[in-house]
């Protein structure tokens, strides 16, 4: 109960004061809005903040799934064969040091201003921390359990579906949970590159003609958007690992 | 096992060479190793720590190949028992139970006894009504549905050994059961391994550390020498069936233990000399 209590009240406490900095200290508008101001430029531009966010949660959607599918077939290729662990797993990790950021200028060339470019550099970097995850956790399966499965006849593939998997399962949701953090970044700076709508977009269209308190409204969605999104992968994590989560519960307990 | 039975050999290990590369360095664990089990006997291998007896069990289960020598299982020398290809012919024939009991914690404790009879392709629901049969009598009762952290450490085990025993294979291979459990649940779960295995007929090889176990289990107990493991003795219990956990304050039992211990001991304390350990 407490838990989250406490975390609340800082965070009304910190907002508070910033009112009455903002009130008492007269700073103008345009430098630092009052958060009484970001609230009433939430709900006068609602609209075009809703039409804004639709397209930016497209792109993380899209790029997200698409990052997904990639990074479990992948993780699954390198897990499963020796031969693309030798040959493919090195260019994976050795590719993450390039800036992906730096590549978005690129895909602007490539595939134009639409939604494409944003919805690759989620993709791109969202791709990672699954696949690398995966990979980690397909190949963590006690080398003991791997024998009684054996000794009780499994086949190569039924080591992997019944053993590998689920083993997985965890390591995975480390990776997703990492990728939708990350994803509400990676849609903003693929629409400060360059776009014509998002909120990414929003924020660089706004900042010049110094409307502070749409820019903060901005981020302020954009924050509440990865909260979202983290909260669904945490509870899609729980709704497929029920014995994870009981079994931790259960541990805890005996600590008690 | 009924008198007039013809005695056939269900297990026969014919100078079974098998070494490892430890440190860097080619260390013989088996060597030249003899043993044969007939068909529905119970025998236990006993042996100084690291004398190879969980290699010996990797290799009949078929999960380890020998360097040299020959493996017959059921009458069939080698790997000419077919497998589908992954790690050898053997694996699959045989029932193997482990010391830790290696339950998948995302399963249930009915999900993990039907493994694998779902490994071999039984519909799921099916193999859950045939492991339903059983966990009366295995002591799981009204524990199906947990997940296994909820279970204690003999439950846990009894679930491991009815997952090995739903595949009613001829032979079963215990890499010490019990080794991991307190005295009073260790004593528990003999006597009712004994109870179990009297009615029915299977093909036992245990290894254990306990001299009392062994013999109160077994019509033979091979004892193995300090590493490289070979036979270095084969005694037989003449102990009459039924046992109870009662006999081993029998004089009879006493004797036994003592032609056991001796030898042990000095495998033992070569173990210590030569100094390698488990």
């Amino acid at each position: 109960m407490l838990s989250w209590l406490l975390p609340v009240a800082i965070l009304a406490g910190l907002v508070a004061a910033w009112e009455l900095w903002v009130q008492l200290a007269d700073v103008p508008k345009w430098q630092l809005p009052a958060p009484s101001e970001i609230a009433k430029e939430l709900s006068s531009s609602s609209d075009l903040l809703w039409d804004h966010t639709l397209v930016t949660l497209k792109e993380i959607v899209v790029g997200f799934l698409a990052a997904l599918i990639a990074g479990l077939v992948l993780a699954g290729g390198i897990a499963y064969s020796r031969v693309l662990e030798r040959s493919v797993y090195p260019i994976v990790i050795a590719s993450q040091t390039v800036p992906i950021i730096a590549i978005a200028p690129l895909l602007l060339i490539w595939v134009g201003y639409g939604l494409t470019p944003k919805i690759i550099i989620v993709a791109l970097i969202c791709f990672y921390p699954i696949a690398v995850n995966t990979v980690d956790g397909l190949k963590a399966a006690d080398p003991d359990m791997i024998n009684m499965v054996r000794a009780l006849g499994a086949s190569r593939w039924q080591v992997f579906t019944k053993l590998q998997i689920p083993t997985a399962l965890p390591f995975m949701f480390s990776g997703i949970k990492i990728g939708v953090s990350v994803s509400v970044i990676a849609a903003v700076i693929g629409e400060w590159v360059g776009a014509s709508e998002g909120l990414g977009y929003l924020i660089t269209y706004s900042q010049p003609l110094f409307l502070t308190a749409r820019v903060f409204a901005a981020i302020l969605v954009l924050s509440v958007m990865g909260i979202t999104l983290f909260v669904l992968a945490a509870l899609a994590e729980r709704m497929m690992m029920p014995w994870h989560f009981s079994e931790k519960r259960s541990n805890s307990m005996r600590q008690l | 096992m009924s008198m007039d039975a013809p005695i056939r050999p269900k297990i026969r290990i014919e100078s079974v060479n098998k070494s490892y590369v430890i440190d860097g360095q080619q260390q013989a664990v088996l060597n030249g190793i003899d043993l044969t089990v007939n068909e529905g006997e119970f025998v236990s291998i006993i042996g100084p720590s690291g004398c190879g007896k969980s290699t010996l069990l990797n290799i009949i289960a078929g999960l380890d190949q020998p360097d040299s020598g020959s493996v017959e299982l059921s009458g069939v020398t080698g790997d000419a028992i077919s497998g589908d290809g992954f790690g050898g012919g053997r694996l699959g024939q045989t029932g193997y139970m482990q010391q830790k009991d290696l339950l998948l914690p995302w399963r249930s404790v009915l999900d993990n006894t039907i493994l694998g009879l779902e490994l071999r392709g039984m519909p799921k629901r099916q193999a859950r009504e045939r492991a339903l049969e059983f966990t009366e009598e295995f002591g799981l009762k009204g524990f199906e549905h947990q997940y296994p952290y909820a279970l204690s450490g003999g439950m846990r085990q009894r679930a491991a050994f009815l997952r090995t025993m739903l595949l009613d294979q001829d032979v079963v291979l215990l890499d010490e059961p019990f080794g991991a459990l307190d005295a009073l649940t260790r004593v528990q779960m003999q006597e009712w391994l004994l109870q179990l295995w009297e009615s029915v007929n299977k093909t036992i090889v245990l290894i254990t550390h306990d001299v009392d176990e062994a013999l109160l289990l077994s019509d033979r107990v091979y004892l193995l020498t300090a590493r490289p493991g070979k036979t270095a003795l084969a005694l037989e219990v003449g102990l009459p069936r039924p046992r109870h956990y009662d006999m081993v304050t029998s004089s009879e039992f006493a004797a036994l233990k003592s032609s056991l211990m001796g030898p042990l001991r000095s495998q033992v304390l070569a173990t210590r000399s030569g100094g390698q350990s488990g």
